[in-house]
């Protein structure tokens, strides 16, 4: 079904009221975390999934579609696909907001404007070997893929875990940990200072340098906001006291420009139905004041102060960005204060602002609206 | 950060030679089964949105399913070719190699 986009523009300024996800009518089972058969058809390349280069505030990046199936089987003159055993898949290297950044889908760009994420967090959990626990919303697994006996030349288990992901591919950094009386846990401190050897080339027989019974691990991996704390690491499995990672619970985009430029108190922006004024400009904040031109409805809010102690966790910092940003009560626009723009956010008594409109928000997961005989849901 | 969107099919999709044609969200893309045979798809190939089309796809699984991989450059997807690669440098070889022994047996 091919959607014009006029009526889709109206269908996506409905699906922008929509704060809170909705749940998906009938939930069969589904190929989530399931990979395409080694066998599986590959095109390399294809002119209908595309490479886009794009253009932010901050860099050129390349945006790439692709196209997976998994799980599919032929019996008795049919071929069947399970749910979500077919997805079109759009990368975004790590793509934030505030920073012009934009998504592709199905052949469009999208300005990224808004995101939420969350962090899901396990306790206490035993992982066998080779097999995962579910976390979060149970569509992701931690999986204690490999269990290595005698790495450092002796029988003792070194445990390697991975985030398997909803698309069937992996985070892209494993979680090795190891704890046994034979190895001494780094975790301790024992390392932080480095040794008290010397540069140099020792040998085993050199007083007070037998290396060859000094072996280190960790029994804590970590990237980033991730981490993993194993408490006990066998041949059979692990137990993980802890472990963390987030998610994204929310994207908002938008199809239309945003009306942008260096406002100077007084001066204003129109778009969407909105109008924004700088009613004031200091020299690390903005008032600004957003109007609904239909209702006449107005929202103020003074944006910063841009210091270095407030874009630290830029643009990630959900709760300071906020610092960054105002919206109207229906998040049908949203104002930022352009904080990576090349000219910098506030020169020469103006500020850089984008009003972004025509908003509409993508859960994790989501009905897509414009063909709902699909989900959207962030892999992340 | 935001690193990667799905759009997954909700229902299971299940196609035979008279309901042949799965079309993909908005239109982007078809997969259309050309001819099944029982327990294997003989032909099947996927159109993009101006029409144009991979080919026969049902080469590598010898027909026993339709799992499938488009596009190198997206990292999900190179992600599941790297687990494959080394399968498909070998088979790309045999093949080279039973295309020279045809054009030698067409040159006698």
């Amino acid at each position: 079904m091919r959607m014009r986009w006029t009526s889709l523009s109206a269908g996506l300024a409905l699906w922008g009221l929509l704060t809170v996800p909705i749940c998906l009518a009938a939930d069969p089972p589904r190929a989530l975390m399931v990979s395409p058969a080694k066998d599986c058809a590959v095109v390399a390349d294809f002119a209908g999934f595309k490479d886009v280069k794009t253009d932010s505030h901050l860099r050129k990046i390349t945006l790439n579609e692709g196209l997976v199936i998994r799980g599919s089987k032929v019996e008795n003159g049919k071929v069947v696909i399970p749910a979500s055993g077919l997805y079109y898949t759009t990368r975004t290297p790590k793509s934030g907001v505030l920073q012009g950044d934009k998504v592709l889908i199905l052949g469009k760009l999208y300005h990224f404007v808004d995101q939420a994420s969350q962090l899901d967090v396990i306790k206490d959990v035993w992982v066998k070997k080779e097999a995962g626990v579910p976390f979060g919303d149970g569509t992701k697994k931690l999986e204690l893929s490999t269990m290595e006996m005698g790495a450092n030349g002796f029988p003792v288990p070194n445990a390697t875990f991975k985030i398997l992901k909803q698309s069937g591919n992996y985070y892209g950094v494993t979680f090795p940990v190891a704890k046994s009386d034979l190895l001494i846990d780094i975790t301790s401190g024992v390392l932080n200072q480095g040794t008290k050897r010397d540069p140099g080339t020792y040998h085993p027989s050199d007083p007070g340098q037998d290396f060859e019974t000094e072996f280190y691990a960790s029994s804590v991996a970590v990237s980033g906001q991730t981490y993993l704390v194993a408490s006990q690491v066998t041949p059979e499995g692990a137990q993980v006291r802890e472990f963390a990672t987030g998610a994204a619970r929310y994207i908002v985009l938008t199809e239309k420009d945003p009306a942008a430029g260096y406002l100077a108190p007084g001066e204003k922006l129109s778009g969407g139905g909105f109008t924004v004024e700088a009613t004031e400009v200091g020299p690390d904040y903005a008032q600004v004041k957003l109007t609904c031109d239909q209702s006449g409805q107005s929202w103020t809010k003074r944006l910063g102060p841009i210091t270095a102690e407030s874009i630290k966790y830029m643009p990630v910092d959900e709760q300071t960005r906020e610092r960054f940003v105002l919206r109207d009560a229906q998040s049908r626009a949203l104002v930022q204060i352009n904080l990576y723009q090349a000219d910098g956010p506030i020169k020469q008594g103006k500020v850089s602002l984008s009003l972004y409109h025509d908003l509409f928000s993508l859960g994790n997961p989501c009905p897509w609206e414009p063909d709902r005989r699909f989900v959207f849901r962030p892999d992340t | 950060m935001f690193i990667e969107g799905m759009l997954e099919n909700d229902q299971p999709i299940v196609l035979d030679a008279a309901n042949n044609v799965f079309v993909g969200p908005n239109g982007y893309f078809k997969l259309v089964i050309d001819k099944i045979d029982n327990d294997k798809v003989l032909a099947w190939h996927v159109e993009d949105a101006a029409g144009n089309s991979t080919g026969n796809l049902a080469a590598r699984a010898k027909g026993k399913h339709v799992d499938l991989l488009i596009n190198k450059n997206n990292r999900t997807v190179s992600h599941f070719m790297g687990r494959i690669n080394l399968a498909l440098v070998s088979e790309l070889q045999a093949q080279v190699k039973a295309l020279q022994a045809q054009q030698g047996q067409a040159a006698k």
